[in-house]
């Protein structure tokens, strides 16, 4: 399978005082469309910097993080972001004095996404995930954090990244809200053909994904393949 | 809308009221202060067109002549001579780099005028003039016909211009001379034409509702003439200050700026004036050219002037601080927001100008209001000052017969403190700020490790 995004050789680390705390030694991994990776790992084990690094938010590494074959800082970080990766955060992030759906337009405006910046299409895709249009008018931060959740992740689609990272999109959510996201992930990868990877803590979430991760020894290594 | 960029920016501006009514009030006050500062400050034209208003820039006299009492000296040679160096004095002045045009008066009075209409008259006060632009500037404004040429004015033309309250024609033809109370007619000495008719200028400080060199009954014409009249009458016959006087002498600078400047180097002229004078000794010591004191009222708006300048220029940098801080703090709140753009693939020039475009068209709103509120003050102030200025120098002007009428002085003002220009300063420096602070507040807060942090990923 074509791999869509490779970390080779990644180094990473902190100033510490005069030296230095290494987060990530000649770390290799890499990752294919149509698949949901699922990274576990301690506190502090270098997820969050392994996602900032992945999403192009944080270029202070060594090695190559390549995607479709090039390295993100030749692609331009910002352009990267626009139009080959896109997030969800524990937060969600939206933009709390807008409206959903302006917050789906505003995304696909920064994409360049101009297919799809019709208000028609987002207002129906919103409806396809659980966000009818009354709601969509309304404020987002009026909204439950599974309803801003998946906001967050219509958002996502339309931006037509291939790649979707998303940092514990679960972590403010009830039971019943969790495995409507993580559906949604699955369809996202298994349908609509995403690379998606996802950081979380809670094990029964990442055993749902294809592909476990785990970082030990600073590096990324594959806890089990399940397909 | 095919780019939500800019629906966004004014998204931004709609949905968030109370920052953007706070950012609106510190811009509001910030330019108010900004635009007072301008029309009180550095560009000067509001003293510029005060000191027009006034028609004043220096003023030395009232020099009535009087002849020494018990003087060996006959009053020929006393007149002559003082005249004739009071003149030159003056033509030298007028030589000075700073000066554009001096002018005096010889002033000529009882005397009477006839005509074949209207018989005897009497009571016209000859005033005579130097220059072309002095009274046109300053003092009246034709009614018809027209003013003496410079030329007319240098060569002595015997054309005179009279008020609009006497039955005087253009074209009529009359003579003057001096009254002759003992042979009960006039000493016919000239004869002159009717060239124009005048009226005053109210807000002029020469204009007196009694009595005045220009008054209902003055005319106007050449220096020369009067002075060449007053050679020949001398020679034959007595005169006394009543009847001759050379009075306001006035130094019109080329730039009003320099004033301060040439008042030491003109104390200096009419000192050495007065040691020549002194040194002649048949001219009483006690005869000097004094500064009266009107010219001191530009010197006092001008200091009041700078004092408030001063305030609103404190004012203005606190307020400014105030909006710097206000603007930062406001933007390091929205960090979190900033970093969805970031995430989302927004440059960090992008995410700048979208908050420096927000805040700029608050600005524009609050800065035209700000400046048409400053304009209003401005003016409130500028008549308040000279008001207060003008009741000060009435007093001080008694002594020269002269009253001012200040009541027009207001209108004046009215129309001199806006200026398109001072404004477009004011608004251009305002809005400067405000892009300044967001651009280092952006370059403060849009650093990776914030952006990442609020973007959800610690």
């Amino acid at each position: 399978m074509e791999h869509v995004l490779e970390v080779k050789h990644l180094n990473y680390f902190y100033p510490d005082g005069d030296g230095k705390r290494i987060i990530f030694e000649d770390c290799n991994i890499s990752f294919s469309c149509g698949r949901f990776y699922a990274i576990l790992g301690d506190s502090g084990s270098g997820k969050t910097t392994f996602l900032s690094v992945i999403a192009g938010l944080d270029k202070r590494y060594e090695g190559e993080v390549i995607y479709e074959g090039k390295e993100i800082k030749e692609i331009g970080l910002d352009k990267y972001r626009r139009s080959g990766v896109s997030m969800v955060f524990q937060s969600y992030n939206l933009i709390p004095h807008l409206n959903a759906i302006e917050n789906c337009l505003i995304a696909m405006d920064i994409s360049s996404n101009v297919s799809f910046l019709d208000k028609k299409k987002v207002v129906e895709l919103l409806a396809k995930y659980g966000i009818d249009e009354k709601k969509a008018k309304r404020k987002v931060n009026s909204l439950s954090g599974g309803e801003q959740q998946r906001v967050a992740i219509v958002r996502t689609i339309l931006t037509e990244s291939k790649v979707i990272i998303a940092d514990e999109p679960t972590g403010n959510l009830d039971q019943t809200a969790s495995q409507s996201i993580m559906d949604a992930f699955l369809q996202l990868a298994h349908e609509e053909k995403k690379c998606v990877i996802m950081v979380t803590h809670n094990q029964k979430l990442a055993e749902m994904a294809d592909v476990q991760l785990m970082i030990d020894q600073k590096k990324m290594i594959s806890k089990e393949e399940r397909k | 809308m095919k780019s939500y960029y800019l629906r966004n920016v004014l998204n931004q501006i709609i949905k968030k009221k109370v920052e953007t009514m706070i950012i609106f009030s510190i811009l509001l006050i910030m330019s108010l202060f900004l635009s007072l500062i301008h029309f009180f400050g550095y560009d000067d034209s509001m003293e510029a067109n005060i000191a027009n208003t006034l028609s004043l820039r220096y003023e030395i006299g009232n020099t009535h002549v009087v002849g020494p009492e018990g003087s060996e000296i006959t009053l020929y040679d006393y007149h002559h001579d003082y005249f004739e160096r009071i003149i030159t004095w003056i033509e030298e002045v007028e030589k000075e780099e700073e000066i554009d045009y001096a002018d005096y008066n010889i002033q000529m009075d009882l005397y009477s005028g006839y005509d074949k209409e209207m018989g005897f008259l009497t009571g016209y006060r000859l005033f005579g003039v130097s220059n072309e632009n002095y009274l046109l500037d300053n003092h009246i404004e034709l009614v018809e016909g027209r003013f003496l040429s410079q030329e007319e004015i240098d060569s002595g033309v015997p054309y005179i211009i009279v008020s609009n309250e006497t039955s005087l024609k253009i074209g009529d033809h009359i003579s003057l001379g001096e009254a002759d109370d003992e042979n009960g007619g006039i000493h016919k000495d000239i004869t002159v034409e009717v060239i124009g008719i005048y009226k005053h200028k109210k807000q002029s400080i020469y204009y007196e509702k009694n009595d005045s060199f220009v008054n209902s009954q003055g005319v106007l014409l050449s220096n020369k003439i009067l002075h060449d009249l007053l050679l020949t009458k001398v020679q034959n016959e007595t005169i006394d200050s009543y009847h001759y006087s050379l009075n306001h002498i006035c130094f019109y600078l080329k730039d009003y700026q320099d004033y301060v400047g040439f008042q030491d180097k003109l104390d200096s002229l009419i000192r050495k004036f007065n040691r020549e004078i002194e040194a002649l000794e048949y001219i009483p010591s006690n005869l000097t050219i004094t500064e009266t004191n009107t010219g001191s009222i530009i010197q006092s708006v001008m200091r009041i002037k700078n004092v408030y300048q001063v305030i609103f220029s404190i004012v203005f940098i606190i307020t400014a601080l105030i909006l710097i801080s206000s603007i930062y703090y406001l933007l390091k709140k929205k960090s979190a927001e900033m970093s969805v753009y970031y995430s989302l693939g927004q440059s960090k020039l992008k995410i700048t100008l979208h908050y420096a475009l927000a805040y700029m068209l608050i600005g524009v709103v609050a800065v035209l209001i700000g400046i048409a509120i400053g304009y209003f003050i401005s003016n409130q102030l500028s008549i308040m000052m000279l008001k207060d200025n003008v009741e000060l120098q009435s007093e001080l002007l008694k002594f020269t017969s002269t009253t001012l009428d200040s009541s027009n002085i207001n209108d004046n003002i009215q129309t001199l403190s806006f200026n398109g220009v001072k404004a477009l300063y004011a608004a251009i420096e305002t809005l400067a700020v405000v892009f300044i602070s967001v651009l280092g507040s952006m370059m403060l807060i849009l650093n990776d490790r914030i952006l990442s942090r609020n973007g959800g990923w610690n």
